[in-house]
């Protein structure tokens, strides 16, 4: 009995360290999206019941700078890193479901919300970084609470992205004076 | 009799009001609304005349054209008119990628996006999607009717039905996701604004600054009131309705709930630590000192903006003398202050990070001494000040 309870542990550890959590959709896009426009691929997402790690990182630079200005994914990568927004740590591959920290992490990053202590301190270790930006990105209403392990569907990656612009539009300036609420605040054309 | 015939008719007019908050759009592939042929069809003539649209005189012309025949034209003649094409909205303002396509259309298919412009006409059954730090601004009738909605960033959206009968102007939006925003200004005739999403329905009654945003796929929805009027929020899952008013938002989580609840969880609440408190916010909390901006879930500003410091409780305040009326204190050390009552919103702490600001106005209002009477073991280092506030409050 002993000896069954090595064995299982045994293979259930290996099988973690080898696969680890990593997760790939089963879902096949009509089209390859890196053909879409930056508006096309948005709404594409909203269609989408798993989003890539690939698809994230797509929306995230598009509400980072307002525009993709890269042609592939290693182009953007390697721009959202040197930038802090993704990193190498995480080892994920273009094609692996995106989860809800790691969506998160990317908010926070972009939105440069405040760091808490734990997140200074132990994220900077690499620990629970994601962890603890999920907290910070669910406090900032950019994300909802949810498990942190979640893969992330396209909704919710456009809601997160539709969050983020409205947050950096409004540090960008843009005040609450723009905002519609009767005819009176638009000219007459 | 009569009275039979009244509740007839205002059951019939209820339903009439009732039944289109149950249409919805689809996400992609959105249907015109077939809610309103058969509230035509179950109720009484009278009713299918004041739902039909008005003719074609003034649907070609700018918003700002009025038409002052459309107003004076009697109600026969406009009944008459059933078979005119309904009116258009005027996009009056566009920020970023804003595109139309016609019905039905996938919201990836490049082919039938196409961009509009400012001054463009959108018609009923026009879909409309925008992208990041994108807007469009459509204008819905003539003054003094107008209606502004506001399709903000990353929204799939369209415009359903417009149409004005001798009461009032119809509206209605299909919301895919994202989010609207809009307003209107009622002059002649009433403006009945509805917006059907998957998730949830808002219904508007001549306010201004009303919002509905809806996120994809989730289930999850928000609708808000900014400034005045009122709004319905329906939410097509549970069923559950709710009436929002100023300051107030209603999601799926708290549309079951009591209003409160979500007063409590929403306050506004401050601290005044020396580190987060800035002049500026020093000296306006130094002269605000009602202390209504712990009674609004948003803050004072909120509080102002929903117009329950009209109310009786601002009256009451101030008519009973209670406002300012000082109260005489103990500080830590023993010393007696004289303080002006009604501000409840003071914490210790803000006795202790006055000094180090070192403005005699504050003071004087507040009634205490400058930082040269303070005892030199009351001014504190900033490093010191936590020790100091939690010897105050034993």
């Amino acid at each position: 009995m002993r000896t069954h309870k090595t064995i299982f542990a045994i293979t259930a550890i290996t099988a973690l360290m080898t696969g680890g959590c990593a997760h790939y959709r089963d879902f096949q896009p009509p089209a390859e999206p890196e053909t879409y426009s930056e508006t096309q691929f948005l709404h594409y997402l909203s269609s989408v019941p798993t989003v890539t790690f690939a698809e994230g990182c797509r929306a995230m630079a598009i509400a980072a700078d307002g525009s993709d200005n890269y042609s592939n994914h290693d182009e953007r990568y390697t721009a959202l890193r040197d930038r802090d927004i993704v990193r190498d740590a995480w080892e994920l591959d273009a094609e692996q479901s995106l989860d809800v920290s790691t969506m998160a992490y990317m908010a926070t990053a972009i939105c440069k919300l405040r760091p808490t202590v734990c997140s200074t301190v132990f994220g900077s270790w690499g620990l629970g970084d994601r962890r603890y930006a999920h907290k910070q990105a669910a406090a900032a209403q950019l994300v909802p609470y949810e498990p942190s392990y979640k893969f992330v569907t396209g909704g919710e990656l456009l809601y997160t992205v539709a969050r983020v612009d409205d947050h950096l539009v409004k540090r960008d300036g843009e005040s609450a004076q723009e905002e519609i609420n009767a005819p009176s605040d638009v000219a007459a054309p | 009799m009569p009275n039979i015939r009244v509740k007839q008719l205002a059951t019939a007019i209820a339903f009439v009001s009732m039944v289109p908050l149950m249409s919805m759009v689809t996400v992609a592939n959105a249907q015109q609304s077939t809610s309103q042929p058969p509230v035509t069809q179950s109720n009484s003539g009278a009713i299918q005349k004041t739902m039909t649209p008005v003719g074609t005189a003034s649907a070609s012309n700018p918003v700002n054209n009025v038409n002052p025949k459309s107003k004076a034209l009697p109600q026969a003649t406009l009944a008459a008119n059933t078979n005119s094409g309904s009116l258009k909205a005027t996009v009056v303002e566009i920020k970023g990628t804003v595109e139309t396509a016609p019905d039905g259309a996938d919201a990836t298919d490049p082919e039938v996006w196409k961009p509009i412009k400012e001054g463009d006409q959108l018609g009923k059954n026009v879909m409309i999607r925008t992208g990041l730090r994108s807007r469009c601004v459509l204008m819905f009738g003539e003054e003094p009717n107008q209606t502004v909605i506001s399709v903000r960033r990353a929204t799939l959206a369209r415009i359903s039905e417009f149409a004005k009968t001798p009461n009032e102007q119809r509206i209605r939006m299909g919301l895919g996701y994202g989010a609207i925003r809009g307003g209107s200004s009622e002059g002649t005739l009433r403006s009945d604004v509805v917006i059907n999403s998957t998730v949830a329905t808002l219904a508007k009654r001549g306010t201004e600054g009303f919002e509905i945003e809806v996120e994809p796929t989730t289930g999850r929805f928000r609708i808000s009131l900014a400034q005045s009027g009122l709004v319905e929020a329906l939410s097509n899952l549970s069923n559950q309705r709710r009436s929002v008013a100023p300051g107030q938002y209603a999601t799926n989580g708290n549309i079951a709930k009591m209003w409160v609840n979500q007063d409590i969880f929403d306050r506004c609440v401050r601290f005044y630590e020396s580190e987060a408190v800035s002049e500026t916010d020093l000296n306006f909390i130094a002269r605000e000192t009602t202390g209504l901006s712990n009674l609004g879930p948003g803050g004072r500003g909120l509080f102002e903006t929903s117009g329950r410091n009209l109310g009786s409780i601002a009256q009451a305040l101030q008519d009973n003398g209670s406002n300012n009326s000082p109260t005489t204190l103990l500080l830590p050390d023993g010393l007696p202050s004289v303080r002006p009552e009604g501000n409840f919103g003071f914490g210790p702490t803000f006795r202790v990070v006055t000094p180090h600001f070192e403005r005699p106005n504050v003071n004087r209002m507040l009634g205490r001494r400058t930082r040269t009477h303070v005892p030199r073991s009351a001014s504190l280092r900033p490093n010191r000040l936590t020790r100091h506030r939690s010897s105050s409050r034993r």
